[in-house]
């Protein structure tokens, strides 16, 4: 397993910590950013519904954490996220194959989880890999904000967060946001001053962003390359 | 902790990586990146148009580069030319970043129309407008000091701007602090700027400009002057010359060799001069920077006059055939 330069260390790393408050917060975090992806890649492939998915990706991740089967990531190979969505998926065919079995009133000679999880590794063009792609940035970005949340209230900074929910985290539409004249009325503020606020909201979300990819990142190079990918920026 | 909808990711995903411009401009998509500067395609919302907006990188953290991202602004402001893409707006972001916003020049640079040059006319109408922007900028007391084809812009009708002024010099700015080690030149017989990147800065002794083009002052750390960029321009006519790929008139290359000249006492003293003589050379006029023999002469007397010179031999041909027939 590559170890990170720095103090940075892989998630699978921090799974597999002999420090049991270590390993909790990496399980956290790997629930908390994978649980909806996961959810809605099961769902999408295997034409579930909502229960079932449920089910399966709390199973999933009972079993992979039981198993350890995720120390068996090999970085050199695939993006963490990539072999995690397959694990997942090759679950998922184990049991159905198990149910079909049983129902034909067959043993339960599961198919073992094995390295033919890697064999067919899919493009970056993949369909299914593009919407794993999507749902995990839409986890990672989702942790960043409860990050920045957190750190606007703790840093008394409340209107920088209002301001930054109302303009960037608005819906979809244009017509839905608020122009910075809007938001400088109803907080009694300067356009100016509603762009800084805004700014350094901006600034705070990149910086949270960066350290839910450090922590997710199944390597140092999937770190840099997540760094780039989302934020357009070299990482130091 | 609820889920984000797919309208917030993607305006996340856009505010992350773009800068924080005035609410007027909206950045859409990068469209360059150079050493000091990052160019955005932005939409105007107030007069709903797009602009292009420089801003100074976020890995730069220097203040001479931010000085010179802010002259560049100044001196594209100032030289109001069709030959110069105009600024319309400046300013700093709130993380303390220079930008300003400029017209979007659609187009294609020099170096890459060059190679669909058929005729020796069309390239030197992109010289001589070149030029022609050159001794205005020369005319307003600026230098550009980085003349190549990668900056200068072919618009879909025939416009020629030069871009990056960048590194561009106001010789008339009493106040204008001087750039980081500018006119300090390398130790004696140290490195030009071989090597060294485009538009290059270096920490001691400045380096402006592109390997290849600029003048030998220039790369030995000297002062450029307006001579200086006659030799970019020499450059560039010396790229499409070669482009073309054919013989080249022994007068325009006297003109070539003479703006490219190692020394700039050789050189045209300024970008008009050298246009003159390209315009002398278009009209069939002898040039400046060459020296006629009779022959070149009569064969310029020739080409010039190539109508009425064949009508005569007609004439004359005929008159000889006539006498030959009455003589049989």
């Amino acid at each position: 397993m590559t170890r990170f330069p720095d103090t940075r260390v892989s998630i699978v790393e921090a799974l597999a910590a002999d420090d049991p408050d270590r390993r909790r917060r990496a399980l956290d975090l790997l629930v908390s950013a994978y649980r909806a992806p996961v959810l809605d890649a099961l769902r999408w492939r295997w034409n579930l519904d909502e229960p079932d998915a449920e089910d399966l990706t709390q199973a999933f991740f009972a079993t992979a954490l039981e198993k350890d089967w995720l120390a068996r990531f090999d970085p050199s190979r695939a993006r963490f996220r990539t072999f995690l969505r397959l694990c997942a998926e090759r679950f998922v065919a184990n049991r159905m194959t198990a149910a079909g079995r049983l129902k034909r009133g067959g043993g339960r000679d599961v198919v073992p989880f094995d390295e033919g999880v890697l064999a067919s590794l899919p493009g970056a063009d993949d369909p299914t890999e593009a919407r794993f792609r999507a749902e995990w940035v839409r986890s990672v970005f989702t942790l960043a904000v409860e990050a920045l949340r957190e750190e606007a209230l703790r840093r008394g900074r409340p209107v920088h967060l209002a301001l930054f929910e109302a303009y960037d985290l608005c819906g979809a539409g244009d017509g839905e946001r608020p122009s910075y004249a809007a938001l400088a009325r109803s907080h009694g503020l300067t356009e100016t001053q509603v762009l800084n606020h805004l700014a350094w909201a901006r600034r705070r979300m990149r910086a949270h962003v960066l350290e839910v990819l450090r922590r997710l990142a199944g390597s140092e190079a999937e770190y840099r390359d997540d760094v780039r990918d989302l934020l357009g920026i070299e990482p130091s | 902790m609820s889920e984000l909808p797919d309208g917030a990711v993607t305006r996340l995903a856009m505010a992350l990586v773009t800068p924080d411009l005035p609410e007027r401009y909206e950045p859409l998509e990068v469209i360059g990146r150079g050493g000091m500067g990052v160019v955005w395609r932005a939409l105007d919302r107030r007069l709903d148009r797009e602009v292009a907006v420089k801003v100074l990188a976020e890995h730069v953290d220097s203040e001479a580069l931010a000085l010179r991202l802010r002259r560049e602004a100044r001196i594209l402001a100032r030289l109001e030319h069709p030959g110069v893409v105009s600024v319309h707006d400046a300013g700093t972001l709130p993380d303390g970043r220079t930008w300003y916003a400029m017209r979007l020049v659609r187009g294609e640079r020099l170096d890459a129309a060059a190679r669909r040059f058929t005729s020796l006319g069309e390239a030197l109408r992109v010289v001589m407008r070149v030029a022609e922007t050159v001794a205005f900028a020369h005319a307003a007391g600026v230098l550009h000091r980085d003349l190549t084809p990668r900056n200068v812009m072919l618009g879909p009708f025939g416009e020629v701007l030069i871009l990056d002024w960048g590194v561009a010099r106001d010789t008339g700015a009493a106040d204008r602090p001087a750039d980081p080690g500018e006119a300090r030149p390398h130790g004696r017989g140290g490195p030009p700027a071989v090597g060294a990147p485009r538009g290059a800065v270096t920490e001691h002794g400045t380096v402006l400009g592109t390997p290849g083009y600029m003048a030998p002052e220039q790369a030995r750390g000297l002062p450029a002057d307006e001579r200086s960029d006659v030799h970019g321009l020499g450059a560039i006519l010396d790229d499409l010359l070669e482009a073309l790929g054919r013989p080249v008139p022994k007068p325009l290359a006297r003109v070539r060799d003479r703006a490219r000249a190692p020394d700039p006492a050789d050189r045209y003293r300024g970008a008009q001069a050298f246009l003159d003589d390209l315009v002398r050379f278009q009209d069939g006029d002898p040039v400046s920077a060459y020296r006629e023999g009779p022959l070149d002469v009569a064969l310029r007397l020739g080409r010039q006059h190539r109508t009425p010179i064949l009508l005569v031999l007609a004439y004359l041909v005929m008159r000889l055939v006539l006498l030959w027939w009455r003589g049989i």
